[in-house]
């Protein structure tokens, strides 16, 4: 019992080994036991993909974003070629329609977005879980292609003391590290902390502007448990301050044409975030307990793009009171209220209310269907309504399907500033609506024995559907990005097969293929989503030979080609850029040797040094109309190779 | 005579190479009775000296391990488990090339 409501809080109480974990997605109310290592497909009611933390060792996972190198589902790419903002895209969508979770909480929304997978160091990460397609409603109403909730390593954990140093060939610095304390047998602390440093300017295509920002950021985490049989407590405070600087900052001589007037970017964040979980068990035969969460945050920004300036400081509070009881092992019900509160472009209050009922007939047949009603003080009432399906009639096969609706709430200046590393006029609707869709999925999962091995095989489709949604069009005119309300279709259809076999003794294989059509209506015209991928292969390989003291990790994508927005006419009668991007390929590899209590690694990324050759339009005129930043599908930088070294002890 | 020498300096390579790899079964205290005793015991011994491979089995709860006899000894692997808090006995030792039993 306790096990289940520390999963239900999100505090997993487990040692940092991810063979021992027992995790419960608390949004799909499954509970499995994961025996292996590494990414696996988690047994649950959600098609989620469960990061463990040794899957993070696969690749230098400096931060969230680097996390998802070896991940199929999900895409990072930057957002612009100046910033170093990423963003990823999940079922060929932009991530602001993936709900972020820490520790279950939402977070990172709004001014944190652009840079919200620079924020969470990966040293710092348990484990990641990816659940694709409509959520459960316990977290609100605002997942419409997916979730991702990150876990951070817990006080109530084995005591443990890690630290992670990281150079690359680049300049970048990174440092973290992690320990925590029992203070007593109920009592624990843990203390998170990460500075990095990228202090170098490249600039490979000679367009006078760096092709990374100059980047220093720190960030410290401290965190506290209190574990009793029927009483548990959690709370933690989180501080970050970040400053990038881009732009023309790497040539000052006497030839440059912009030496007196250069075209710089500056940005600086502060963020405070604080969260409180405490959960009461009066009935543990049946699993019935009520909890209460709380969290906060602050967000200060100031950007500068050239002349354009942007600075605003987001406050958010939120509440969620819950209770939950399992009536028998077939019935079990999750009810309960939030409240939302987001202060800065515009104030929303958004009150709820959720239930949420599950059918279960042991580990084959899962129904479960949630209803929650919110009313924003801005959009009024609306309502989401959810439903999942999990049908196992045998160990080999696994079918699911999922139904819901998600709603978001624009804040446009927060989540797109960004936007303005270009010479674009950025037009804002003052009308816009609340973001509206139905996200449609079946997957099916098979795992086949072959011999003494398995291979496993994913099939999914997903559909997701807007009726109402926030149309960033950078076609209608080349000069302007014109932010206004969907009026005609808008969809993504995704389809993805993904086949893991272990070929032979300590090699692990996984590839996979996705394709996308995203489509919105540009203009009165049905038109291809632009600077999206039509189609992702990935290929990973993994071989740990023997005592699985030594690691060789490579990974393969091919990411399709796609569609630009429209360009404009250059002076000499040339478009700006070409319709379309061609697919390109990015190669990564890593080799780790593991000892006892320590490790060291070395890698490469975007090994075959594959990069958009010219992101920025007009690099040689920032002042004028013509020049944009933001046209990018691709690496902006050539290869990078890496080393590091680990530390870890871990009491026994 | 070259072929002489060829096989000479073939001989004297494959025994300065051999290596006296021999197989120890080992029980411990406490029992493993999960995967979590399981990887413990993997991550840990794997890197005492002369460890080559590792293969528990939680039917029998027992631990098999080959090890380099010229590096070290059943005793000083006992000794690796006591480091994280596993009492380990021996069972049976044999040679792996020969199969011979060789119990202590």
């Amino acid at each position: 019992m306790i096990v289940t409501l520390l999963t239900v809080l999100g505090a997993y109480g487990q040692s940092p080994q991810p063979t021992d974990t027992i995790w419960r997605s608390e949004q799909l109310q499954e509970v499995s036991v994961l025996s292996k290592a590494g990414r696996v497909k988690t047994k649950g009611l959600g098609n989620t993909d469960f990061i463990s933390s040794s899957e993070l060792l696969r690749a230098a996972c400096c931060n969230l974003g680097e996390s998802f190198t070896t991940n199929p589902s999900v895409d990072v790419n930057y957002a612009d070629a100046a910033t170093g903002a990423q963003q990823i895209k999940l079922l060929g969508l932009s991530g602001t329609y993936v709900q972020m979770l820490t520790e279950n909480i939402p977070n990172y929304r709004g001014a944190a977005a652009p840079y919200s997978l620079g924020y969470i160091p990966g040293p710092w990460m348990q484990s990641i879980q990816v659940s694709k397609g409509a959520s459960s409603v316990k977290n609100g109403y605002e997942s419409i292609t997916g979730q991702i909730n990150v876990e951070f390593k817990k006080p109530q954990a084995t005591p443990f003391a890690d630290t992670n140093l990281y150079f690359n060939t680049k300049g970048k610095l990174e440092a973290n590290l992690g320990a925590n304390l029992h203070l007593t047998n109920r009592w624990s602390t843990a203390l998170l902390g990460h500075y990095e440093i990228l202090d170098k300017v490249h600039d490979e295509n000679d367009d006078g502007f760096a092709d990374m920002p100059k980047v220093r950021q720190g960030s410290l985490m401290s965190r506290w448990a209190y574990v009793s049989n029927n009483y548990i407590f959690q709370a933690a405070i989180k501080g970050l301050k970040e400053h990038r600087e881009s732009g023309q900052i790497g040539h000052h001589d006497e030839d440059c044409a912009f030496h007196d007037n250069p075209y710089l970017i500056d940005i600086t964040n502060e963020r405070y975030e604080a969260f409180a979980k405490n959960a009461y068990i009066f009935d543990p035969e049946h699993g019935s307990n009520i909890a209460l969460i709380l969290s906060g945050s602050l967000h200060h920004e100031n950007a500068l793009y050239g002349k354009k300036q942007y600075n605003t400081d987001q406050r958010n509070g939120y509440a969620s009171l819950l209770f939950e009881t399992d009536f028998n092992e077939h019935h079990s019900l999750s009810t309960g209220i939030s409240l939302n509160h987001d202060r800065f472009d515009f104030d929303e209050t958004t009150p709820g209310v959720y239930a949420q009922y599950t059918y279960k007939i042991g580990e084959r047949f899962t129904l479960m269907g949630g209803l929650r009603w919110d009313h924003s003080n801005i959009y009024g009432g609306f309502v989401t309504p959810r439903m999942h399906l999990r049908y196992s009639p045998n160990d080999i096969v696994t079918l699911r399907g999922s139904i819901g609706k998600g709603y978001r709430t624009n804040h446009v200046m927060a989540e797109y500033n960004y936007l303005m590393a270009s010479g674009r006029v950025m037009l804002i609707d003052s009308n816009l609506d609340q973001e509206e869709a139905w996200n449609y999925g079946v997957s099916a999962a098979l795992n086949i024995p072959i011999g003494e091995r398995h291979l496993q095989l994913n099939a999914e489709y997903y559909y997701t559907n807007f009726l109402h949604q926030l149309l960033v069009d950078m076609d209608s005119n080349p000069h302007a990005v014109h932010f206004t309300n969907l009026v005609g279709d808008s969809y993504s259809h995704t389809w993805q097969v993904e086949a893991t076999y272990p070929l032979f003794e300590a090699f692990t294989m996984t590839a996979t293929y996705r394709r996308t059509n995203v489509k919105s209506t540009y203009g009165g015209v049905l038109r291809e989503k632009p600077l999206t991928n039509t189609y992702k292969g990935l290929i990973t390989a993994q071989y740990k030979p023997g005592l699985g003291k030594w690691q060789f990790d490579a990974t393969l994508q091919l990411n399709g080609g796609g569609r630009m927005p429209d360009p404009y006419t250059t002076a000499d009668g040339k478009p700006s850029w070409d319709s379309r991007y061609k697919g390109f390929e990015q190669l990564n590899a890593q080799v780790t040797r593991f000892f006892r209590h320590w490790s060291i690694y070395a890698g490469g990324e975007n090994i075959t040094g594959r990069r958009q050759k010219n992101p920025i339009i007009a690099a040689d005129d920032p002042w004028s109309m013509n020049f944009d930043a933001t046209m990018v599908w691709g690496p902006v930088h050539g290869a990078i190779y890496y080393i590091g070294i680990r530390l870890n002890w871990e009491k026994i | 005579m070259r072929t002489k020498a060829l096989f000479i300096a073939l001989a004297f390579a494959s025994v300065c190479f051999a290596k006296n790899i021999k197989t120890v079964v080992l029980t411990t205290n406490p029992e493993m009775h999960c995967t979590g005793c399981e990887k413990k015991i993997k991550e840990n011994i794997r890197f005492e000296k002369g460890v080559k491979s590792i293969k528990t089995n939680l039917e029998d709860k027992t631990v098999t391990i080959e090890y380099d006899a010229d590096k070290t000894t059943v005793p000083a692997i006992i000794e690796g488990f006591k480091k994280i808090k596993y009492e380990a006995k021996e069972v049976k030792t044999t040679n792996t090339k020969s199969a011979e039993s060789t119990k202590h």
